[in-house]
């Protein structure tokens, strides 16, 4: 993943579970094209997130309430918000799970961060810098936590990536 | 680096990861002390953990994992049997020795864990089930992961964590007659839901925890996952130091204790004079009612099951028999006691518990996970109700979604079974 992201925003409430993000309804969920194209579909917002047109989502960064991904620990959930297009969530706060299945694919930075936005952000340019370790809206700059040892691991695209790139380094035994 | 006053769980967290300190909400990698995994989950591990490090892969220590046939032995079908023969092999190619196979020596893996010796305090133990929140009795850090996880502690022996924010539970006081830590641990559910403790510590204090028993004190740590909390802990007491003694026949331990300035996000507290039996109705364990609620619904049951890692360790079985001595299950119910482990098994027939038990009407089955999930035994019919010792009753866990279960302690679990419709 990119240290500079740039892309537009996309608004999700409180408790939006995993359901919502990949409905059982559709498993088995085929391939990533497939999977890209339900994702988030049982979240209702105008414009959606993914465009039915494209079968893509045209924003970057999820703006999202409290407990983002609860529910059922599906991995679909983070991997179709990740295949439509979403590279960052900026949730007040994540359910466990879906925050470990973001960092341990590799897929999505979760980003915990008390934000001030609501449906209004939607479509508006934001820009997430990983190693400064702030996202920044039109002029203002919010600086969230150090990502520690987190970091190597989203970048090496998940954990069992990571584990594989120590044992090659001969970092670990 | 300014002093930042710390939980016991922080203390674990530092010690863990090479720190003095860490704040709350600081990532970090750990080093695991102990890990385990279990029937349903291991031949998973094993197939991508040879497919992803190699086939001559090995685990980064075989002394630190342990593996429990628990949730489908003997096996009810060909399926469930190819799990126990993948363990069988994992356990001899990686030569974990701590392996607990359908037999003499086995049975569910949270009361294994601690009755095996496997848990000590200030440790960081995981293992690929929820009800690992358990080892906090012992002031250990214990908590459930996924396969993906796991996979990667076999190998490198580490993980990464999020410091929690810690609830502080505090109760005072002594607990009626009649009154367990089932009923302190669905008081708290029922207050806080089952979001309430997303993510969170819940930290366990005061003059009753103190007070209580080693084996309630996993009960009250077990279920602490179902308020949604990461871990349950408490500081050591007495009880605890004997049992661990027993278990591993260490006489003293590294435990952690909470600063006293340490800042909790939340505090709730309770008095213990003030608690009465709860009893979790269908489908949720936060949907509680008073047992007076409860008793003057007449609600009639057609099953009583004892069983499970919340309600069928010794004490458990030694509440509901002490309850049930002499008196017969009322006409017409399934009566099943599943005990936790085979000690504990045997411990009932050494004791003369086991014909006690059957005396009452109880059929015995032997330990395991059984009805308390649903795959194995157990299912109710359509409307039917059981009243169970288990940790969640959500539509469908014992096998049918057209039933009802309501959760309760052992001994209004044999109140009930005796009148036939839930009381205490
Ligand atoms: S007894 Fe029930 S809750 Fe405990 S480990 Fe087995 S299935 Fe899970």
């Amino acid at each position: 993943m990119e240290n500079i992201i740039t892309g537009k925003a996309f608004y999700c409430g409180d408790f939006v579970d995993t359901d919502v993000m990949s409905p059982g309804r559709f498993e088995p969920f085929g391939d990533d094209e497939a999977l890209a194209r339900i994702a988030l579909i049982d979240y209702e917002a105008n414009p959606p997130f993914v465009d039915p047109a494209t079968g893509r989502s045209p924003f970057t960064v999820i703006f999202a309430g409290e407990e983002f991904g609860c529910g059922s620990s599906r991995e679909t959930a983070p991997m179709a918000l990740a295949l439509a297009g979403a590279k960052v969530v900026i949730a007040r706060s994540f359910a466990r799970i879906f925050f470990r299945n973001c960092v341990n694919l590799g897929v999505i930075l979760p980003i915990i961060y008390d934000h001030p936005y609501d449906e209004g952000i939607v479509g508006q340019e934001v820009t997430v810098n990983v190693e400064g370790r702030y996202f920044q809206v039109g002029d203002k700059q919010y600086t969230f936590g150090d990502f520690g040892p987190l970091w190597p691991i989203i970048n090496a695209g998940g954990l069992t990536n990571y584990t594989k790139q120590r044992i090659a380094a001969g970092e670990l035994a | 680096m300014s002093n930042i006053p710390q939980s016991m769980t922080h203390k674990i967290m530092a010690r863990a990861s090479g720190r003095e300190q860490v704040a709350t909400g600081d990532f970090l990698e750990a080093d695991i002390d102990m890990c385990f995994t279990h029937d349903p989950a291991l031949q998973i591990i094993r197939k991508y953990f040879y497919k992803e490090f190699g086939a001559d892969a090995r685990v980064w220590d075989p002394t630190r994992i342990a593996l429990f046939q628990d949730h489908l032995v003997p096996a009810k079908d060909a399926g469930s049997r190819h799990l126990a023969i993948a363990m069988d092999n994992f356990a001899r190619e990686q030569d974990i020795s701590k392996y607990y196979p359908y037999g003499q020596n086995y049975g569910i893996c949270h009361i294994m864990m601690c009755e095996r010796g496997h848990v000590l305090p200030g440790q960081m133990i995981l293992g690929t089930d929820s009800h690992s929140v358990t080892y906090g009795a012992f002031n250990a850090f214990g908590s459930g992961v996924g396969v993906e996880d796991m996979l990667n502690v076999f190998r490198t022996g580490k993980l990464w964590f999020r410091v929690p924010e810690v609830i502080e539970v505090r109760v005072e006081g002594k607990l009626p007659e009649g009154v367990m830590a089932k009923d302190i641990i669905l008081r708290l559910l029922g207050d806080i839901t089952m979001a309430g403790a997303s993510g969170k510590t819940l930290e366990f204090t005061g003059s009753t925890i103190e007070n209580l028993s080693a084996e309630e004190r996993m009960t009250l740590c077990n279920m602490t996952v179902e308020g949604g909390a990461k871990n349950g802990i408490m500081a050591m007491n007495d009880a605890a130091r004997e049992y661990l003694r027993k278990a591993t026949g260490r006489d003293s331990f590294d435990e952690v204790t909470t600063d006293p300035d340490f800042e909790y996000s939340q505090k709730i507290f309770y008095q213990a004079e003030e608690l009465t039996p709860m009893v979790a109705y269908p489908h949720r364990p936060d949907n509680t009612r008073t047992i007076a609620q409860a008793k003057s619904e007449k609600i009639k049951v057609n099953q009583v099951y004892v069983g499970s890692c919340t309600g069928a360790k010794m004490e458990d079985l030694e509440a509901f028999t002490r309850e049930i001595s002499g008196k017969k299950a009322a006409p017409g119910i399934n009566l099943i006691v599943v005990p936790g482990s085979m000690r504990i098994y045997r411990e009932l027939l050494e004791r003369g518990m086991m014909q006690t038990l059957m005396d009452s009407g109880a059929v015995i089955e032997s330990p395991g996970c059984k009805a308390c999930y649903g795959a194995h035994g157990g299912v109710l019919g359509d409307e039917e109700v059981c009243l169970s010792t288990t940790n969640r009753n959500f539509k469908g866990r014992m096998g049918n979604p057209g039933s009802g279960v309501y959760l309760a302690s052992p001994i209004v679990a044999a109140k009930t079974a005796v009148a036939g419709y839930i009381t205490d």
